[in-house]
């Protein structure tokens, strides 16, 4: 079965908000956002695929048209059914939501390519080796231990 | 077929162990040509210059060729081994993707059936590579600090990378169990080193370094090899090494990028194409002097693959660790459970090897993956929660030779060329098992007593076949060794293996220093052999 075009969008749109929701703090990304990325990747295809099973499942019902406890049902179903299906559309959803310039802000992470700028970090406490060093040698010389065994 | 002049020496692949001698065969004022598939990478393209930097890794910068399918990549069947093989095929081979952890062989490596009653000594020590150690961390700029209890003195190292939040809380969890640890070896310039900029903790070493502090050897040995004299075909896939009507090598086949064959003539062959790489190529000139492949009289050519199967840990701290921030392979690393303790259940053993955390990409797909962030009203929170929070540890299992641990040639799988692709068969010993069960346990107990809220720990890891060991053996006896302690084939006196197929066994270190080091004695051995004659 294949979604008319503006049913597939409103369906993705509430699929989206079910599954990628925005939280305190951090915003999430829209449907049109979503199949620019796949299409951008090449990957419509598990986003295609996934809209269909949707549709297939919720035959009566367009999906977006249900409640938010009937919806959940479903996804449940769909989730244990088309595990590969449901996993390839939800791992193409993370990318694009993480590699999100106000999303990945919002969880701290900069947002810009690591080059040219870099990161700083801290040296950290290099007196936490003494005891280390204290402890002594923990290798095995074999020329050590040759010399010993010759030794009466 | 056109013939092309003879050289003097040829070197097959311009990786780690390639690099290396070339240069220092180039120094010796010896006349060098090296032969690569692959090309020139570009830092300037390297994933970290751009914000998707984590996506390219799941594409052409995947660790795995039959995932990245560049032009310059082979494939290989590994479908009969728990552990995919991870390469790179360019000028600076596997480096270009390495992580840069650089810790030697111990002394004890170099005697295991003296010390331990299994497999075989080398017919080469520590000693006698102490000096090659040490040239090679003065051509790769390597950082860490003296003073390791778990080594012989290792001087002239630049300061270590920094170990950040995260190496200092699980420094801690180490020091409350009372075992040893310490900064990382690393092949990461920290201060400005012979041209190369310093570390700027960009993270993604593993995708190639744009700024050029790691010692990746493109940027490390290329440059001064080729200002001593070496020249480097790239786009140069050679399909056989060729015989002369004394049975020494005359050189070899090759393919040029535009898919002619040529025949270059040596007057001395060189392999460094890795452990995976040269048993393929010896196996693929196989000739009526030699019908089971180049210099395989003893029949060991493509057996005793060695893999180091790896185990990950993690741990989940309530505490901001910033994990996702610095070098990704490099922090601190102990050698705790190293040497022999027949106590454990398992004799040798293996590297705990602190990773940084991953990115924000990774932590949401593994998450997702492994059922602990799920689709829905709880996702945003389970990322926050674990994002820079989360510790990771790499086991190293030294796993020890075993003849049906092998490279063949596959029946119908080929490269873009129709030359044979290599066939990984390969199953973990009960051995390693044994040691890889020990170090996740452990590895557990240090996230544990350093604080972690959460541990998880699997093995051994699918996409971590980057270690390749033990395919072209060194030792006295022609009949249970490829080469001898020189590198030189027993079969073929002027054709060389330089990589760590020559490896007897494969310690529990990542074997990047060792095979260096190995690869310059060797080298030296070729330079006396010549003003010898
Ligand atoms: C993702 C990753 C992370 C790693 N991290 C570490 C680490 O932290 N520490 C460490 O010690 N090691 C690490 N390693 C391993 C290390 O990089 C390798 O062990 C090392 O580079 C091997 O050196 P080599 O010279 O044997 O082969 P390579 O460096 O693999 O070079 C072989 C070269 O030969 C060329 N070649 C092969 N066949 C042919 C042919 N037929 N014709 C022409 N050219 C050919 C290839 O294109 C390649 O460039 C890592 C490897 C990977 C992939
Ligand atoms: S962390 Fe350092 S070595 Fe690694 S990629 Fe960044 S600059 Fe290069």
């Amino acid at each position: 079965m294949t979604n008319p075009p503006e049913t597939g969008d409103r369906t993705l749109a509430v699929l989206l908000d079910d599954l990628l929701p925005p939280a305190v703090g951090v915003p999430t990304i829209d449907a049109p956002r979503l199949a620019e990325f796949a299409a951008r990747h090449s990957r419509s295809a598990p986003l295609a695929r996934l809209l269909d099973i949707v549709a297939a499942a919720s035959p009566g019902t367009p999906f977006a048209d249900l409640d938010a406890a009937a919806r959940a049902a479903l996804l449940s179903r769909i989730r244990r059914q088309h595990l590969a299906a449901f996993a390839d559309f939800f791992l193409l959803a993370i990318q694009c939501y993480c590699l999100d310039p106000a999303v990945r802000q919002a969880f701290g992470d900069d947002p810009a390519a690591p080059f040219p700028n870099g990161r700083s970090l801290p040296d950290g406490d290099l007196e936490l080796l003494e005891a280390v060093y204290e402890r002594g040698p923990l290798f095995r010389d074999p020329h050590a231990l040759t010399d010993k065994e010759q030794t009466p | 077929m056109a013939g092309l002049p003879p050289v003097d020496i040829l070197i097959v692949g311009a990786g780690a162990t390639g690099a290396a001698v070339a240069w220092r065969l180039g120094q010796a004022g010896l006349d060098v040509l090296c032969l690569e598939q692959g090309e020139h990478m570009d830092p300037a393209h390297y994933p970290s210059t751009r914000p998707d930097w984590e996506l390219a890794r799941l594409q052409d910068f995947h660790v795995s060729p039959n995932v990245r399918r560049r032009e310059a990549d082979y494939p290989i069947n590994d479908s009969d081994s728990p552990i995919a093989i991870a390469n790179f095929n360019a000028v600076g081979g596997s480096t270009i993707l390495f992580s840069g952890h650089f810790p030697r062989f111990h002394p004890s490596d170099f005697r295991v059936r003296s010390l331990d009653g299994v497999a075989d000594d080398w017919p080469i020590d520590y000693q006698q590579l102490a000096p090659y150690f040490a040239l090679n961390d003065r051509m790769m700029g390597v950082s860490g600090l003296g003073g390791d209890p778990a080594y012989p003195p290792i001087d002239g190292l630049l300061p270590p990378v920094p170990m950040g939040r995260l190496g200092a809380c699980l420094g801690r969890g180490f020091n409350r169990l009372g075992w040893h640890w310490w900064p990382a070896y690393a092949a990461i310039a920290t201060r400005p080193h012979h041209g190369r900029p310093p570390c700027i903790n960009l993270g993604p070493c593993n995708t190639g370094c744009a700024q050029g502090a790691k010692a990746s050897t493109d940027v490390s040995y290329w440059p001064a090899a080729r200002q001593s004299g070496v020249r480097l075909q790239t786009g140069a896939r050679v399909s056989r090494v060729t015989l002369d009507a004394q049975g020494k090598a005359s050189g070899v086949l090759y393919f040029d990028a535009t898919g002619n064959e040529w025949q270059q003539l040596a007057r001395l062959v060189v392999l460094a194409c890795n452990g995976v790489g040269t048993p393929r190529l010896l196996l693929n000139s196989a000739c009526p002097a030699f019908p089971d492949g180049l210099a395989n009289r003893s029949g060991l050519v493509g057996r005793n693959l060695m893999l180091h199967p790896l185990g990950y840990v993690e741990g989940l701290f309530d505490e901001a660790l910033d994990s996702q921030l610095g070098p990704q392979g490099c922090s601190i690393y102990s050698h705790q459970f190293y040497e022999t303790d027949s106590a454990r259940g398992f004799l040798r053993g293996y590297t705990m090897q602190v990773l940084r955390g991953p990115g924000l990409l990774e932590t949401a797909t593994s998450g997702f993956l492994r059922r602990e962030i799920p689709p829905g009203p709880g996702f945003a929170a389970a990322l926050r929660e674990r994002f820079g929070h989360l510790a990771a540890m790499g086991i190293i299992v030294e796993d020890l030779p075993d003849p049906d641990n092998r490279v063949t040639l596959d029946g119908e799988l080929t490269d873009s060329h129709g030359i044979p692709a290599p066939k990984i068969h390969y199953t973990l010993g009960d051995n390693s098992r044994r040691m890889l069960a020990h170090g996740l346990e452990r590895g557990k107990e240090v996230m544990r007593a350093a604080g972690a809220r959460r541990t998880a720990a699997f093995g051994p890891v699918r996409h971590t076949g980057w270690h390749l060991m033990g395919t072209a053996r060194m030792g006295n006896d022609p009949a249970r060794a490829v080469v001898d302690a020189r590198g030189r084939c027993h079969d073929v006196d002027n054709l060389y293996i330089v990589d760590s197929s020559v490896f007897v066994t494969s310690g529990g270190v990542n074997p990047a220093s060792t095979m260096q080091a190995i690869a310059l004695n060797i080298a030296d051995g070729i330079v006396a052999r010549r003003n010898a004659a």
